[in-house]
């Protein structure tokens, strides 16, 4: 057995007992570090939440909007969302926000692949690198509980639960039912005799490989064995499948976390943020549904013990992202159109409490920024996707210079 | 006889031993069932592996065959599919609203009538610009009945036959047909412009969103004015919007909002061929050269070098399942000067890249549509729900899970092992393997698989077994270890479980996967 | 020891025999000549001429307000529970709704709509104005049909001594099952058609003039199944002059072209648009596009 091999499956071999074994106390390293993205998919209104533009007046804001002081953070309340308002009370001295950092496309599905990989194609995202590179054994390192995915050649590492509880179907043989007919009942046995013939015909069909590629095919297929079998070992009594509200697939993405089957969860609101129509209306009840989910998750990481001993929220970096912002200003139908300079929302393990880097110049423009202080700087540069990726990498211990080359990391988010 | 535990011990001994020389890129059982699979979405038959087993060169007229063979379509649309996207699971507008009950079956329909299309050309060996300026579409049952279409033949076995639009649209192929427009939405904002990078993404292999937009920071993204204007007089902006606004130029007659009804999306609008004006405010042009509407958009694409050229590349991606690069490109033209000699047939296309050294010399994974009509094919077992095949969906299938696209966030398929992909492997193994051995055993057992054998007889047909399945004949030392697995299986639960078993092993190995 | 080693001898199957390269020589890459594809038969010039009258009757008969006026008065059979107007926004009202009155009207679908025979806003009267988004079928009792499936605007205004109209539909629209006799006559609705069209009015003393810029699909002659008219201004003013072009369109996509000369009624050449042979001529079409300015009674 080489060495790879028998490196994988100790350490999955370990992560599938550790879920068992009492744990002391102990904070989350970099590269124990977890990370739940949570992505708003159609382009978000920042100023009516994290985005404090009052005395921009090339800045339509909503009617009633206030100035909201939390910590060393401002952010806007509305009398119409009670909700954020009070999760910010709760949580808003420990946010922390990249403002004003360009998306280069105006196309959705560009805007999506150039946040979440730095490039409009042929690179994984982040998730998927973060999961890649994680040493903790979960056998679903990056797990996409609801949209987008840019696995590109780290797709070993990527797995989805599916909108209709597929994984969850397919763990427990359900999947077979669901066409009606009886799953067939293996004895446990026969099943142990069965695993073994394919392993040990795994191995002779890799001493045949009629070439490399074939011999790295079927290597991977030993790794995918190797993470069902953990998968199986430690998910036996967790939930899979949620209602598909954004906050029930967001809660099953802390309880995988906190079980630690993956490094790193995904989760997309399920609405469409694309409000070129009646922006106030349809940003304020989608901003409300987010944010309530939001405290709920940041209270239950907090309420809840992570795989490393310490709360989940001080194990994992939650982030709020929508792939593009808003025009500054309304338009003959009372929305909104696409703007390519956004933000961003970091909290959790490694993030500097009511930190900030990036701003925005009059009429929602990204100013220029040093990328270490976060701070305008007219000698600097407009913040990108990539200096977003290379501070996520960087706090879970991945070296960017692989992944997003020409990005920073921005030193003033970093606690 | 040698016991389970033997077997396994003969087996983790190869493990240590030195490595068998590789068998050459041009083993021609690999071959055989590389071609068989990509042309025709199965494995060869035992005749078909025992001809050329015997006799190589049996090999070329067995590829011939395949070329021939009317499941060669099949494998037409499942892998332009993976491009054109337009096969979804749903539709915007249900079935029910159009009077049909079939909603898995409208989706399909619907999504796969441009690829019907397609298939139809290359089975046809009409010539590829065909699919831009064909005077016919493919419907089958279901879109006979509420597509504005006359109906131009008897179904053919696939229930699928030509028809022709009524309603005004121009001779343009797939280009008019309503199940690339029911996939690819516009909006009054959009005017288009989305539809026609779908197009030049589709036909030309040239996808503008893949550039990046150079915001001009003078100019005030906020003004429509200023931007409709900044379109065709900025530099950062006119690079992509002087070409692709004409092409967005030529889309009115398709023209429908996502807000639209059922009955808007039915039929083509000529009256709308120059709302234009009020859309992009440009002339319709294709990349400069004169166009007034979507037939001359397939006149003009069916003359560009470019969609030859991306026809060639999308056929060598396909079938060798990677990227083409820097290395490829001797290959890579001689494909399109052999496609050309052809007269742009695809299926000539496709065999000089599949007798390529690339083809050969390649590996890779089953796409989930393969996997779900192979597994058809060898044991009778389809994993359907509600006339759903979960292998070939998404929202509520495996086909993601097991590495599909699902045409909206993930696209294109992935090759390598996932630990989903494994698990969706072991479940089908599991059902497939029961159904074939208990409701249609003749299908692949050539025994009785609730008599007891005897030796000789259960390793002839253990070794029948695995040669079908697998492709090969099994090596002494496998035939060792199945044969006392069945016997250590039926020991424990009967003769009929341990076929059933044993057939489960050799589904859940990777080398049905790997080709 | 033997018995294993013997037993990891793996099976033959190293076959012989690769796809050879064909050895040809790599070529310049050349343009694929296509040969001349064959294109639908033209239309007989007799159908066309006939095509040509009926489209300019379609064009001279859709009113815009006669749509804006049968929703509204439809929408006033409306209860609260149904449809049940959303709250106002602007001048809009808004409805989303599948359901039938006591009163036997049936609402379904989902409509954004306003319509005032006369509005001030900021100022300025518009007499009519109307705006809507709709895709909604109302049904009568009777099961007369109102299909709304599209946008709209209208708006009528006076500047100095001019009073000007401007209109645009797009989407299919169609009234069915006939006359009723608390709603609307069908008029153009009748026919169902698609629309897509700008139109602009104005009157000015004797002078008046009409500028059509799209068009409308219905069947207009035997195989002739959409008109359009590009940069179509007719203007009277003791004379009646046309400028712009007329395009009819074939059930198989055949395009035809009628350039306008100066006069309202006249004869002008008809050409088949064809971009691989050349556009070609048919022969003279005529046409009187003087209705287009001839009102009695203004039309807003």
């Amino acid at each position: 057995m080489s060495p790879s091999r028998r490196t994988l499956l100790a350490s999955l071999g370990a992560a599938a007992l550790g879920s068992t074994l009492p744990r002391r106390a102990r904070a989350a390293t970099p590269s124990q570090r977890r990370f739940l993205f949570l992505t708003c998919f159609g382009g978000w209104d920042p100023t009516r939440v994290i985005v404090p533009a009052f005395g921009d007046e090339a800045v339509d804001l909503e009617p009633d909007a206030e100035p909201l002081t939390v910590g060393a953070s401002r952010f806007v309340d509305h009398p119409d969302r009670p909700g954020t308002r009070s999760t910010l009370d709760r949580w808003g001295h420990r946010l922390a926000l990249v403002h004003g950092f360009i998306v280069p496309s105006v196309a959705h599905m560009a805007c999506l692949q150039l946040l979440r990989t730095g490039a409009t194609s042929g690179r994984p995202d982040w998730p998927a690198i973060l999961g890649s590179a994680s040493t903790g054994g979960e056998p679903l390192p990056h797990l996409v509980i609801s949209g987008p995915s840019y696995p590109d050649a780290l797709s070993p590492f990527v797995a989805r639960t599916g909108s209709g509880g597929q994984l969850e179907a397919l763990i427990d043989g359900s999947i077979v039912g669901r066409t009606g007919r009886t799953p067939p009942v293996v004895p446990g046995s026969v099943r142990d005799l069965e695993d073994a013939l394919v392993a040990a015909r795994r191995l002779g069909a890799a001493q045949r490989a009629a070439s490399p590629g074939h011999r790295a095919l079927l290597d991977g297929h030993l790794s995918a064995e190797a993470r069902v079998q953990a998968l199986q070992a430690a998910g036996a009594g967790l939930r899979w499948s949620s209602s598909g509200s954004f906050q029930d697939d967001a809660m099953l993405a802390v309880e995988l976390l906190a079980a630690g089957i993956c490094r790193c969860a995904s989760v997309a609101h399920p609405g469409l943020w694309d409000s070129h129509s009646d922006n106030d209306v349809y940003q304020s009840l989608l901003w409300e549904e987010t944010m309530i989910a939001l405290g709920a998750v940041l209270d239950a990481m907090h309420g809840t013990e992570g795989p490393a001993g310490g709360s989940l929220l001080d194990e994992t970096v939650v982030v709020l992202l929508s792939e593009m912002g808003r025009t500054p200003l309304l338009n003959s139908t009372e929305g909104k159109d696409h703007w390519p300079y956004t933000s961003a929302l970091l909290v959790g393990a490694g993030v500097a409490e009511g930190a900030s880097a990036g701003a925005y110049d009059p009429g929602l423009l990204g100013a220029r920024v040093d990328p270490a202080s976060g701070l305008p700087d007219e000698d600097g540069e407009v913040l990108t996707t990539l200096d977003l990726g290379a501070t996520l990498l960087t706090l879970g211990d991945v070296d960017p210079a692989e992944w997003a080359p020409t990005g920073a990391p921005l030193q003033s988010l970093l606690a | 006889m040698v016991t389970h535990v033997t077997a396994a011990l003969l087996l983790s001994a190869c493990a240590g031993a030195p490595p068998e020389p590789a068998t050459t890129p041009s083993d021609p059982l690999a071959a055989l069932t590389r071609l068989s699979l990509d042309l025709r979405g199965v494995r060869p038959s035992t005749a078909e592996l025992e001809a050329v087993a015997a006799d190589a060169q049996a090999l070329d007229p067995l590829r011939a065959a395949f070329f021939e063979d009317p499941r060669l379509a099949e494998q037409v649309v499942a892998g332009f599919a993976e491009v054109w996207n337009t096969v979804r699971d749903e539709t915007e507008h249900p079935a029910s609203a159009l009077g049909l009950e079939d909603e898995p079956g409208f989706a399909r329909a619907v999504g796969e009538e441009p690829l019907r299309i397609l298939a139809e050309v290359a089975m046809q060996d009409l010539p590829w610009t065909e699919i831009v300026t064909a005077d016919w579409t493919r419907v089958d049952a279901q879109l006979a009945l509420v597509w504005p279409v006359e109906l131009l033949e008897e179904p053919a076995a696939d229930g699928w036959r030509r028809a022709r639009y009524t309603d005004g649209r121009p001779a343009a192929g797939a280009l008019v047909s309503n199940g690339l427009w029911w996939r690819y939405e516009t909006s009054e904002n959009n005017a288009s412009r989305g539809r026609a990078n779908q197009l030049s993404r589709i036909l030309l292999c040239r996808d503008f969103t893949l550039d990046l937009v150079a915001f001009d920071r003078s100019l005030d993204l906020s003004d429509e004015e200023a931007v409709r204007a900044a379109l065709h007089d900025n530099p950062g902006c006119a690079g992509c919007h002087s070409t692709l606004d004409p092409l967005a130029s030529l889309l009115g007659g398709v023209y429908v909002t996502r807000k639209s009804g059922v009955e808007e999306l039915l039929r083509y609008h000529p009256e709308r061929e120059g709302i234009w004006r009020t859309q992009t405010g440009v002339p319709p042009s294709y990349f400069g050269l004169p166009a007034e509407a979507l037939g001359d958009l397939g006149q003009r694409i069916a003359a560009d070098p470019n969609f030859i050229d991306c026809a060639v590349q999308q056929s060598a991606e396909l079938l060798l399942r990677r990227p083409l690069t820097l290395e490829d490109t001797d290959k890579r033209t001689a494909w399109r000067e052999q496609f050309l000699d052809s007269g742009l047939t695809l299926r000539s296309l496709w065999e000089a890249i599949v007798r390529s050294e690339e083809y050969e010399e390649g590996a890779k994974l089953l796409t989930p549509a393969l996997l779900s009509s192979m597994i058809e094919d060898l044991t009778g077992f389809r994993l359907l729900v509600d006339g759903a095949d979960l292998l070939r969906t998404s929202t509520y299938g495996l086909a993601t899970l097991a590495g599909a696209g699902d045409g909206e966030f993930a696209t294109g398929v992935a090759q390598d092992w996932s630990a989903t992909l494994v698990l969706v492997q072991n479940r089908v193994a599991e059902a497939a393997a029961d159904h074939a051995v208990r409701v249609e055993p003749s299908r692949l057992l050539a025994v009785d698989p609730t008599a007891e054998l005897d030796y000789d007889a259960l390793r002839e047909a253990i070794a029948a077994l695995h040669l079908r399945v697998l492709s090969r004949a099994a090596a002494e030392s496998e035939l060792e270890a199945l044969s006392t697995h069945h016997a250590e299986v039926a020991r424990l639960s009967g003769s009929e479980a341990a076929w059933v078993s044993v057939l489960t092993v050799l589904l859940r190995d990777p080398e049905l996967l790997v080709y | 020891m033997i018995l294993l080693l013997a037993a990891c001898a793996t099976g033959d199957g190293a076959g012989q025999g690769t796809a050879a390269d064909s050895g040809q020589e790599v070529q310049t890459p050349a343009a694929w000549d296509r040969e001349d594809d064959a294109q639908p038969a033209d239309h007989d010039l007799t159908v066309l001429q006939d095509a040509l009258r009926s489209g300019i009757a379609a064009l001279v008969v859709l009113d815009p307000t006669l749509l804006f006026q049968a929703y509204a008065d439809s929408l006033g059979h409306g209860t609260e529970s149904c449809p049940g107007l959303f709250p106002s926004v602007g001048v809009m009202t808004a409805w989303s709704a599948d359901c039938t009155t006591p009163e036997g009207w049936g609402f379904s679908g989902r409509g954004q709509a306003a319509w005032f025979p006369s509005l001030t806003i900021e100022g300025r009267v518009f007499a009519p104005y109307g705006e809507f988004i709709n895709s909604s079928t109302i049904t009568h009792p009777s099961g007369a049909a109102l299909l709304m499936d599209g946008s709209g605007m209208i708006e009528g205004w006076s500047e100095g001594s001019v009073d000007l109209l401007r209109a645009s539909l797009l989407g299919t629209f169609a009234f069915t099952g006939g006359e009723t006799e608390d709603w609307t006559d069908p008029g153009w609705l009748a026919a169902g058609p698609s629309v897509a069209l700008d139109v602009e009015r104005s009157e000015e003393g004797s002078g008046r003039t009409t500028s059509l810029e799209g068009g409308i699909s219905g069947a207009f002659a035997e195989g002739i199944v959409a008109v359009r008219a590009e940069g179509l201004a007719v203007e009277e003013d003791g004379s009646c002059t046309a400028t712009g072009a007329l395009v009819l369109v074939g059930e198989d996509g055949q395009h035809y072209r009628l350039e306008l000369p100066e006069g309202c009624v006249a004869c002008a050449e008809l050409l088949r648009a064809d971009l691989s042979h050349g556009d070609r001529a048919l022969g003279e079409a005529c046409f009187d596009l003087s209705p287009l300015v001839a009102w009695t009674e203004r039309p807003w």
